[in-house]
């Protein structure tokens, strides 16, 4: 609260300065393609992070976010997303702007979403349903492809990796094409034994981990035609397969659970640039399917199928809108579903940027969600962007933004046989966040600090309790209030010919239970959320050498909503460290890195009682080649 | 933080005091109670062993893990039984039973190639050990060696064989995947009888009249779960009691023999061992309560323990009622309390 009255002040302080401004050219000019949410996310914290080419999984790629925590039930093994304090399935996972959270769990396992065949992930911080959808409560994760430039080249990318615990990983990516059609071909095996020793205080002596072992391979094709200069066709698959044994708790023998999952991802995109605007249409089919095997299996799948439209258009130069809608249908097959089971949701979008001034922008967003024949939740969002103060080399800008989110019920919620009910209420919270960022360039440096506040409200939160009888029911029984604050400092320094660059990210979470399961609950902080959570990266780069350390703290987390000292997880700070060299031979550059993961050998646990493991090694060679056709 | 173990909870009126390590006396912290088995989160490995003092009103978590050092006694602590000194503490998902002395709860043994075990029990100075071995194969029960902590024999009896009962020279033997009872005849350790009775039987009670009672849950949704008394002797279903809901298989029965009790959501029934039918009131309905899970009497003082998992999202209550279904008082357990050993 007191953050928040300073942040108010400064706004107001600043207000006076800003009349004498007059010549800042804050607004960059829009990118617009895809649905890629960034122009409207104004107000909001976004970051971006492009893909560097490695075999690892998504679960990997977020531990350096300092506000999500994973909980990862081992290495590799399934892992959920607690998003700025929120659970599991309040984080949209996007893929081409289509909602891929699993329909009947409502969640992503992000250990089996492969980065390889994306280029880009995009985190947007906080309630996102009024750009994005359902499920953005705590944020959302677009993995997106980069836009397509026609033009005579030919690249090519080949990965490998070795590492401790039967860790082998390969990967091949060829892109190119020309001035009218444009291919992409990608693919990765991975795997590890991952029967690595591990001493957990439960257990009293080193013991191996058992029945542990992950297997994965993945492919991405994608085909674009430029028809004409205003037209453009392209169609993307994906196929994932993932096949682990589940790693057990730290004091099981003998396990052999296993959990097959397969991914099917189609997408059919036309994009059309007229007066009405830029205009991009996508039909999608995505099919998940999860064959989990405990002595005997059981098979779930579920099919999706999407249309979208959007339109983005420039109306002035200090207008853009975009406009759309969408509709999904989803369906489930297994012994818990009712034969036939169809549901249809369907979108209404609509979104405004306009710069009042040259140094004051603001964003709407508005959604209306129907599934079913329900309303969801009706999303509004209005961020806002100004400039405070700016200087030769630095410059001060503050962020708010007022959002609504929501979460469908999921397939199990509804038609759960015997117990799903159709009348289950969507979740819906209220956010409320602003932020100051301080910026400084000049020659040599570049500074950007970043601090923010939010508070979250959620109501009619979906738990599944016992219900009167000896079967479990969901109900909208509890309320969750989050308060957080985000900071951050990124440096880059060129000193003679090295580059020093550092990131120090903190995130404070009080995620607090406020109805709902019991009254010893109230009150209490949502288990698995660290009140404290922090990272820190230093790099330094010298003639193709580098050289980096990453730092992850996460303070302790209770695992049951009374928060039980006894049981809580103990916090931990990681060191891993890495070092790289880098060649170019014109067009060819080969990349060879080695890395040690926790280095200081520490025992922990992001799940109860599942093993993590100590020191780990890898070494890896990337050969990139980029050939321009003439 | 894992070294205070802090009991300072006040829950309906008990004012309960701390119980530290360094205060253990001799001969054992444990000699007389009531332990309380917290089956824990499924696939999260925090099941435990909960101590309650009638005398002291003073609860301690976790007794293993405070004894051994932190130990963790592991992933779905199903069941408790006491064979002389020892503690025999089956741990079903993963497969294996933990054995401490029961007065100090030192860790002594740990029983590991066993699969999916369930419930134990001893007779003649053997034990026996439910298994479920898989999904797919049929039960077992594992003959066991007290002395060594062997198994010496496996004897096959029906899916899901759950809990046992030994009356005389035979063992009782729940098939909870079945419908069926097998007998096993302790002195050759072999099947001699098996005896059908109605869906998901599980655990066993015996009457003033020495007969024993099974509880059966039902068909899946089908709310037939029923009492089934069992002549011992000849092996045959005396009496059925249709329950007209599904239930857990949990059942107990009171001081006097003559009544039985068991559950299903928040309600406790009553029901003697001479109806023909089930009261169609409960014996008592807990508000506070959200799913109850575990069952059990006090055989010295009537007192009814009834454990409430809160769904598993947070750590479970025990509420105790008079045998009329007053309510005396609550208090704390760990995660998912299934059962009581009264000592």
């Amino acid at each position: 609260m007191v953050l928040r009255l300073v942040l108010f002040n400064v706004f107001l302080l600043c207000v006076a300065r800003l009349a004498a401004q007059t010549d800042t050219t804050m607004l960059a000019p829009l990118e617009i393609y895809g649905t890629r949410i960034l122009p409207y996310t104004t107000g909001t914290k976004v970051s971006v992070l492009s893909m560097d080419n490695s075999v690892q999984s998504l679960a990997s790629l977020l531990t350096g976010e300092a506000s999500v925590y994973l909980k990862n039930y081992g290495n590799e093994q399934l892992s959920t997303i607690g998003f700025r304090g929120t659970t599991a399935s309040q984080t949209a996972v996007l893929w081409n702007g289509i909602n891929v959270n699993s329909p009947t769990l409502g969640q992503s396992d992000f250990s089996v979403v492969p980065t390889f065949l994306f280029d880009e992930v995009v985190i947007q911080y906080g309630a996102g349903s009024a750009l994005v959808g359902s499920d953005a409560i705590g944020g959302s994760i677009s993995l997106n492809s980069r836009p397509i430039s026609f033009s005579n080249q030919v690249r090519g990318l080949l990965h490998m990796q070795v590492g401790s615990f039967g860790r082998l990983s390969n990967g091949i990516k060829i892109n190119g094409g020309d001035s009218k059609w444009y291919f992409e071909t990608s693919y990765y095996g991975f795997k590890i034994r991952n029967d690595f020793p591990y001493r957990s205080p439960a257990v009293g002596f080193e013991r191996k981990q058992e029945n542990a072992a992950v297997e994965s391979d993945g492919l991405r094709h994608k085909i674009a035609f430029k028809i004409n200069e205003s037209q453009q066709l392209s169609i993307e698959g994906i196929y994932v397969n993932n096949f682990r044994e589940n790693q057990p708790t730290v004091t099981n023998f003998g396990a052999n659970e296993t959990l097959g999952t397969k991914q099917y991802r189609l997408a059919l995109h036309y994009d059309n640039t007229s007066v009405i605007g830029v205009l991009r249409t996508t039909i999608a089919a995505i099919r998940d399917e999860q064959v989990y095997t405990d002595d005997i299996s059981s098979v779930i799948s579920t099919n999706q199928w999407a249309g979208i439209l959007n339109v983005d258009k420039q109306l002035t130069r200090k207008a853009t809108i975009r406009w759309g809608a969408s509709a999904s249908w989803y369906g489930a097959i297994g012994d818990n579903y009712p034969v036939n089971l169809l549901e249809s949701r369907y979108d209404l979008f609509a979104s405004l940027r306009y710069s009042l001034t040259s140094f004051w922008v603001i964003s709407t967003n508005l959604r209306q969600t129907f599934y079913d024949i329900r309303y969801a939740p009706f999303a509004p969002s209005l961020g806002t962007e100004v400039l405070l103060v700016k200087y030769k080399f630095a410059k001060l800008s503050a962020r708010s933004q007022t959002a609504r989110a929501f979460r469908i019920p999921t397939l199990n919620d509804r038609y759960w046989l015997a117990v799903g009910n159709l009348n289950i209420k969507a979740e819906e919270a209220w956010q409320y966040e602003s932020g100051l960022q301080w910026e400084l360039r000049n020659g040599t440096m570049e500074v950007k600090a970043d601090i923010g506040y939010y508070k979250t409200q959620t109501n009619n939160m979906i738990v599944w309790l016992p219900g009167d009888g000896s079967s479990w029911v969901p109900d909208n029984l509890q309320e969750v209030s989050v308060e957080g604050a985000e900071a951050s400092v990124t440096a880059n320094s060129l000193l003679g010919t090295t580059l020093f660059s550092g990131k120090l990210s903190y995130s404070y979470t009080e995620s607090i239970n406020k109805r709902g399961i019991d009254i010893l609950t109230i009150g209490k902080q949502l288990p698995y959320v660290p009140l404290h959570s922090a990272r820190a990266t230093v790099q330094a780069r010298y003639v193709g050498w580098g050289i980096t350390f990453h730092n992850n703290y996460v303070s302790k987390r209770y695992i049951s909503l009374q928060n039980s000292e006894r049981q809580a997880l103990d916090p931990y700070l990681l060191l891993d460290a890495e070092l790289s060299k880098e060649w170019k031979v014109n067009d060819v550059i080969l990349t060879t890195r080695v890395q040690v993961g926790n280095f200081f050998d520490l025992y922990y646990e992001n799940f109860a009682k599942h093993a993590m493991p100590g020191r780990n090694f890898s070494i890896s060679l990337s050969l990139r080649v980029n050939n321009k056709i003439e | 933080m894992k070294f205070i173990y802090l009991m300072g909870l006040c829950v309906g009126g008990l004012f309960f005091v701390s119980c530290e390590q360094n205060e253990s006396s001799p001969e054992g912290d444990f000699q007389q109670g009531v332990f309380i088995i917290n089956e824990g989160a499924f696939g999260a490995g925090d099941g435990s062993i909960s101590f309650f003092s009638q005398k002291d009103q003073t609860v301690t978590e976790d007794i293993f893990g405070l004894v051994n050092n932190g130990l963790a006694l592991g992933d779905v602590v199903q069941s408790m039984a006491i064979v002389g000194n020892e503690a025999y503490i089956v741990v079903n998902n993963d497969n294996k039973v933990e054995i401490s002395t029961v007065n100090t709860f030192q860790s002594i043994h740990t029983i590991r190639d066993v699969s999916l075990p369930r419930y134990f029990t001893s007779t003649n100075g053997k034990g026996y050990l439910t298994e479920w071995v898989s999904f797919e194969d049929p039960g077992r029960v594992s003959v066991i060696d007290l002395t060594t902590h062997e198994v010496t024999k496996t004897i096959t009896t029906g899916f899901g064989s759950e809990n046992l009962l030994v009356v005389g020279n035979k063992l009782f033997v729940s098939n909870n995947f079945t419908n069926t009872v097998s007998v096993i005849n302790t002195t050759t350790d072999a099947v001699i009888n098996t005896i059908t009775v109605a869906s998901a039987p599980g655990e066993f009670v015996v009457d003033a009249q020495n007969k024993i009672w099974v509880i059966c849950g039902g068909e899946f949704q089908a709310n037939n779960g029923q009492l089934i008394q069992i002549d011992p002797d000849t092996e045959e279903v005396v009496k059925k009691i249709e329950l007209l809901r599904n239930v857990p298989v949990k059942v107990a029965i009171d001081k006097t023999r003559n009544y039985l009790f068991f559950f299903s959501g928040k309600e406790v029934f009553k029901v003697a061992t001479t109806a023909e039918v089930v009261p169609s009131q409960a014996l008592l309905t807990e508000s506070e309560a959200i799913g109850f899970y575990g069952l059990g009497i006090d055989h010295s003082s009537n007192v009814v323990y009834v454990g409430d998992a809160k769904g598993f999202t947070s750590a479970g209550v025990v509420f105790r009622y008079t045998i009329d279904g007053a309510f005396i008082d609550s208090f704390q357990a760990g995660r998912g309390p299934n059962g009581f050993v009264f000592k």
